[in-house]
């Protein structure tokens, strides 16, 4: 963990954008070479919040790592796509990227990698440090660039959320707003349950498997702005804690059988519940789960300042691109629903069953 | 007290206030707040340009029971939230029209709550050095992997 204490604000950086667009250009070329390298373009379609995204890959070494968890959303072919995003990986087409005109800048990258002065609504790039991964979205022509310099290098949270950052981008251009949070529920009404890891999010979400309820997302998911918004479903899987102690039955689901000791396992829902997964719930609630080490599970009112200060730092921190405007999105949302505490007891069959009473009452 | 005035420290500094509670966060410096009714109260009085003892002034009338404890509780608050580069002072403030002020029925110690455990997911050191193929090296850690 790096807790060293931040240096005077960045210098400001005045970008020329036509050299963005002049290295998306070559970017373009270099992706061609890679797929003539390796035989060709594998193309997927996916419908993601009522847009089409296709993905371009040169050759399919990154199919299996950056697919599994859209497979849920995948569609026929359509004829256009509202983005296309080409993808190569470097190691397997020996295709490298070019040059990238900022590369003698040291104050290049901001918090998240972020190529500082192209954060316009015109292009934007980001350089992923962890495994180096540059990322970059052509806003004017709805197309985008990935690539990765070793497929092999790849963490198992991009294959469990992949692309994430384009697709924040991309889709907060178009109303449908990232956000750290899952969302199940019933046809009528979805709850958001918001909080940072370890707050008992994802244990409750998997808990509603063996319930009535459907499921939307586990970690991340996006929704349309308020009045009546929407929940959509972005990813398939469900990360489950590492000792997983609470839901034993699941571990033989696990996607990452074979995982290094920092990785936690996750499955992949469509796999194994593909009837529990939804595209889309309108959002009736926001929970915030809390443990109790009680037996039963509770529902109570709870101030909208508490659900915003569950909800809104784990989305802003975790994205480029946080922002005052972003923060009164979310402050909007919990103006505009009710929020409460899901107060979780031991007993797991009835945290689905609280959460349904709950929903079946705000969505009369 | 050093200026009377006070301002947010917008725009690395944002916040909202709901049914009298008001969170804040540092999108600069990864941290987040909480602020209690009266803390949440002194803040919306700063976002309007009241001066320092002119806020002391308007809780000293509001509250029956105001006494030098309350008083040292809203001073050590105002040095808290310039400590933390929530505000900043300033030589003079365009104050703004306040109407519907909500007043916590009790007068309690102002609180400001503090949260660091997000800060991990920014990369503070902005200044990298690049390899032969013009992409930075970077130590894994910075991005705070282990989040995800």
């Amino acid at each position: 963990m790096i807790t060293s204490s931040p240096v005077e604000p960045f210098p400001d950086v005045q970008r020329d954008l036509a050299e963005a667009f002049e290295y998306h250009r070559a970017l373009d070329r270099a992706f061609e070479r890679a797929a003539q390298t390796v035989g060709g373009v594998e193309q997927r379609d996916y419908s993601v919040g009522g847009f089409c995204i296709r993905l371009q890959f040169a050759g399919t070494a990154l199919v299996p790592r950056m697919t599994p968890a859209l497979a849920h959303l995948e569609v026929p072919a359509v004829e256009s796509p509202d983005l296309v995003i080409q993808l190569w990986d470097g190691a397997a087409t020996g295709v490298m990227t070019p040059q990238p005109p900022w590369r003698d800048d040291p104050y290049a990258y901001g918090s998240h990698g972020e190529v500082r002065g192209y954060d316009s609504d015109r292009i934007r790039i980001v350089f992923n440090m962890f495994f180096d991964a540059l990322s970059l979205l052509n806003l004017e022509q709805g197309r985008a660039v990935f690539w990765v310099r070793d497929g092999d290098q790849i963490p198992f949270w991009e294959t469990a959320a992949p692309l994430r950052i384009l697709l924040h981008w991309w889709l907060g251009s178009r109303g449908l707003h990232y956000t750290h949070g899952a969302v199940v529920g019933i046809p009528a009404a979805g709850a958001l349950l918001v909080g940072k890891g370890g707050s008992g999010k994802s244990t409750t979400a998997l808990a509603c498997l063996d319930s009535a309820l459907s499921y939307v997302g586990d970690d991340y998911c996006l929704l349309s702005e308020p009045p009546n918004p929407q929940a959509y479903s972005l990813y398939s899987s469900a990360k489950l804690k590492s000792d997983n102690t609470r839901l034993p039955h699941l571990l033989p689901l696990v996607h990452n059988q074979q995982r290094q000791p920092d990785e936690k396992p996750f499955i992949l829902l469509h796999q194994h519940f593909p009837e529990k997964l939804v595209p889309s719930l309108p959002l009736k609630m926001i929970l915030v789960p809390q443990v109790t080490g009680r037996v039963d599970t509770e529902i109570h009112p709870v101030k909208g300042a508490a659900a915003l200060l569950a909800l809104a730092p784990s989305t802003i921190f975790q994205l480029p691109g946080g922002t005052s405007a972003k923060f009164k999105e979310m402050a909007a949302l919990v103006r505009d629903i009710p929020c409460y505490t899901l107060a979780l007891g031991t007993d797991l069959e009835q945290i689905p069953q609280v959460i349904q009473a709950a929903l079946s009452e705000v969505a009369l | 007290m050093s200026s009377d005035f006070l301002r947010i420290n917008a725009p690395d500094v944002v916040s909202e206030t709901i049914d009298g509670e008001t969170v804040i966060i540092n999108l600069y410096k990864g941290l987040y707040y909480n602020l209690n009714p009266l803390g949440s109260l002194i803040w919306t009085l700063i976002e309007a340009g009241q001066a320092r003892r002119r806020i002391l002034t308007t809780l000293q009338n509001q509250y029956a029971t105001w006494d030098a404890a309350a008083q040292a509780s809203v001073e050590q608050l105002f040095d808290r939230l310039i400590a933390e580069e929530l505000v900043v002072p300033e030589g003079e403030a365009q104050e703004q029209p306040q109407s519907g002020m909500s007043f916590p029925a009790e007068l309690a110690a102002p609180v400001l709550y503090k949260y660091a455990d997000m800060q991990d997911l920014l990369a503070l050191d902005p200044i990298h050095d690049v390899d032969e193929t013009g992409w930075p090296n970077q130590p894994a850690e910075v991005l705070g992997a282990s989040n995800f």
